[in-house]
């Protein structure tokens, strides 16, 4: 494979994330939004995968082979169970509107894309376009935290910016180096552990996952 | 031998905890886990002693560095764990006697006690910066555990806003991470050893700048949040008012300096890269806002341990504002004051604990009367309270002078001068409160409650250290202290 292809591959792949992250901004399914993080995981899994081969280094392999079992199997499993433990709502409630979302998303992506066009990084793979992408994602996972109130909206929304953040790595440095990349999983997956753990509670003491109830304690 | 004491170090509370939690032997966990706190600390001051010594030293085929600031940091977390781990033997029982935990919820809480504390001695023993990053990321999945042990609404809603605050800012820090490491392979080439600080310090100079004030920012926001610096302070107060007193201590007393050290890294070799203002003013920026945010916090307060949580976004306000003033005299007063502010601290949290259980209530309004009816923590609480405001003679008072002296050196006067006057604005009301609840006089019904000697001696120790270092310091102290400004200034 050569470098050139898989550098538009990857930019390609970047972009399709970013459209992603913009359509979980959208939906008001959690269903739908679990479906879309796992594809955007997939993209994120593919890119690592055409990063390692175009560059023959088996770490990036291993990264994205990590990336599958974690972010595309293991993390949207555990998500899965907080689903289906919680018999009562599966829509979103957000505190901004579906338009104003997206259209919120959209603007961050073209601000972020016209100011960090000409930025100091040269990056590894030479997908110049991708950095401002990745950091699109990145705040487009923390725009849907904050705008969305029910816990695991709020978990879907760390695992955004996981991904935007996981797909700057690759294309600046080839991802981290692999003893890192397998703590930074490890952790990764004990913090949605824990947080599935927390859901459960959540679900036992107020009866939801809206964190509207996550309110007692001010000043 | 440095390899046998880190092993001891990190190793020991590791497998003490995993061992409590295999065996399940809800008896013999506390004392286990004391055992392996006082292990940890015989490590840690054979490894301090070695570093004075013979100098930084490496070790597991340059894994494993140690110098003197991670000497700072590490004594420290050992010093209060020990402490906190004492404290614990008689606080958990009390819980379990009163039924607000379950007989099996001790072997939760020792294992991840002793879990929490292998993770921070990972944090200043980490040669690699993403190792660094792993380890901080891992105290918050362990120490959000033990804030919700108590299974109310408020503990989760203070665990939850603490996973979710906690992993975006850890999130951050790993983002400027990985710009260092791009910095850093555009130089050494990609290898493990990019991150390594050994590697890292030696090129400093040599990063490219943009790359690292892109970095730093990241880093300082990231690793900020974790340290309490205000507006990303809000999960502190919650977590440490919930947690079980010991934590809300070890919270307090050492995680939060844990994320200290890791700007602090950062810092040096943001400074080589691109010079000292830069960083400077962000840090001064930070410091003083979390100290001022803090003021209103404190005044209003009626819940005592949120008092004491908003006092540590305050103190390490203190501290990052030092480290931005600069120069040989505030670095000093940095450390001296992340030093006083840790013993002090963990103490205060610690009595306020036993204070709570005495009088079943958080709130300052229902206590009455401290020196009374709870005479050792009463008493702890004036006496620390005194400290913490910064009345001499004690450290923080000596810290918060050397700040606004190096502020002067430093041609930063009115910055100094700003942060003195609001950490003044916060010491009165931070005293008047304690002082309103030490002379009440008590409610009639309320027994005296005598504690347990090994409580007593947990509740006084860190701050009878406090006193000790305020008031006669040991060579040995100084020259720790010394030698870890030599590495802030990156010597």
């Amino acid at each position: 494979m050569t470098n050139q292809f898989a550098s538009s591959a990857i930019d390609v792949l970047s972009l399709a994330m970013l459209v992603v992250a913009i359509g979980i901004m959208w939906t008001r399914s959690l269903g739908r939004a679990m479906l879309l993080l796992g594809i955007q995981s997939m993209m994120l899994a593919t890119a690592a995968a055409y990063a390692g081969l175009a560059t023959n280094s088996p770490h990036i392999l291993v990264g994205a082979g990590l990336t599958l079992i974690v972010k595309v199997v293991a993390v949207p499993a555990i998500l899965w169970a907080v689903l289906q433990r919680i018999p009562t709502s599966h829509d979103v409630q957000a505190s901004v509107g579906q338009r104003t979302g997206v259209a919120i998303a959209t603007l961050l992506a073209v601000v972020f894309a016209r100011t960090l066009g000409g930025q100091p990084f040269h990056t590894a793979i030479g997908a110049e376009r991708v950095l401002p992408t990745a950091v699109t994602v990145m705040v487009i996972g923390i725009l849907v935290m904050v705008t969305h109130r029910q816990a695991l909206a709020q978990i879907i929304g760390f695992l955004v910016l996981e991904n935007g953040m996981a797909l700057a790595a690759l294309t600046a440095t080839y991802g981290m180096p692999l003893v890192v990349e397998f703590g930074i999983f490890l952790d990764l997956l004990m913090a949605v552990f824990v947080a599935f753990v927390y859901t459960g509670r959540m679900h036992v003491i107020f009866g939801s996952l809206d964190t509207e109830h996550l309110r007692s304690l001010r000043g | 031998m440095i390899e046998i004491a880190v092993a001891c170090l990190v190793g020991v509370p590791l497998a003490c905890g995993l061992a409590i939690w295999a065996l399940r032997l809800p008896g013999a966990a506390g004392p286990a886990a004391l055992a392996a706190s006082i292990v940890a600390l015989v490590a840690a001051a054979a490894i301090a002693t070695s570093v004075q010594a013979d100098g930084a030293q490496s070790a597991y085929g340059g894994w494993v560095y140690v110098d003197s600031l991670s000497v700072v940091v590490l004594v420290l977390i050992c010093v209060v764990g020990v402490c906190a781990t004492a404290n614990s033997l008689s606080y958990i029982a009390h819980d379990v006697a009163h039924g607000e935990l379950r007989e099996q919820d001790q072997i939760r809480y020792y294992a991840l006690l002793m879990g929490f504390m292998a993770t921070m001695l990972t944090v200043p023993v980490a040669n690699n910066l993403g190792i660094m990053w792993v380890a901080i990321e891992a105290t918050t999945v362990v120490s959000v555990l033990l804030v919700s042990i108590y299974r109310t609404g408020p503990a989760l809603e203070a665990a939850w806003k603490y996973l979710v605050l906690g992993s975006v800012g850890i999130a951050l820090a790993l983002f400027g991470t990985m710009m260092t490491y791009y910095a850093s392979t555009s130089i050494v080439g990609e290898s493990g050893n990019a991150l390594n600080w050994t590697v890292l310090a030696r090129s400093g100079g040599a990063l490219e700048p943009d790359v690292m004030r892109l970095a730093f920012v990241f880093v300082l926001v990231g690793y900020g949040t974790k340290a309490g610096l205000a507006p990303m302070h809000t999960w502190l107060p919650d977590a440490h008012s919930q947690a079980p007193s010991p934590i809300s201590g070890l919270l307090s007393g050492v995680l939060l300096n844990c994320a200290v050290y890791a700007i602090l890294r950062f810092r040096v070799l943001t400074i080589a890269a691109v010079g000292s203002s830069y960083p400077d003013h962000l840090m001064i920026g930070f410091g003083l806002f979390s100290i001022a945010l803090a003021v209103p916090f404190l005044l209003v307060q009626h819940d005592i341990k949120r008092m004491l949580g908003y006092s540590s976004v305050e103190h390490m306000g203190i501290i990052v504002l030092a480290v931005g003033i600069g120069g040989p005299i505030a670095l000093y007063a940095a450390m001296l004051h992340l030093v006083a502010h840790s013993l002090t601290k963990s103490s205060l949290f610690f009595a306020a604990g036993s204070v709570v259980q005495a009088f079943k209530t958080r709130s300052m309004h229902r206590m009455r009367g401290l020196i009374r009816v709870t005479p050792v923590a009463g008493s702890v609480l004036l006496v620390g309270a005194f400290a913490l405001v910064g009345f001499p003679p004690f450290a923080m008072f000596s810290s918060e002078y050397g700040a606004v002296a190096g502020s002067f050196a430093h041609g930063r006067a009115i910055i100094g001068v700003a942060g003195l006057l609001l950490v003044a604005l916060a010491g009165i009301s931070l005293l008047s409160h304690i002082i309103q609840i030490a002379y009440r006089e008590p409610r009639r019904g309320v027994t005296v409650r005598r504690l347990p000697a090994p409580a007593v001696l947990s509740i006084v120790t860190p701050l009878a250290l406090m006193v000790w270092v305020s008031v006669a310091p040991p060579h040995q102290f100084r020259t720790a202290l010394d030698d870890a400004v030599a590495v802030l200034e990156g010597r």
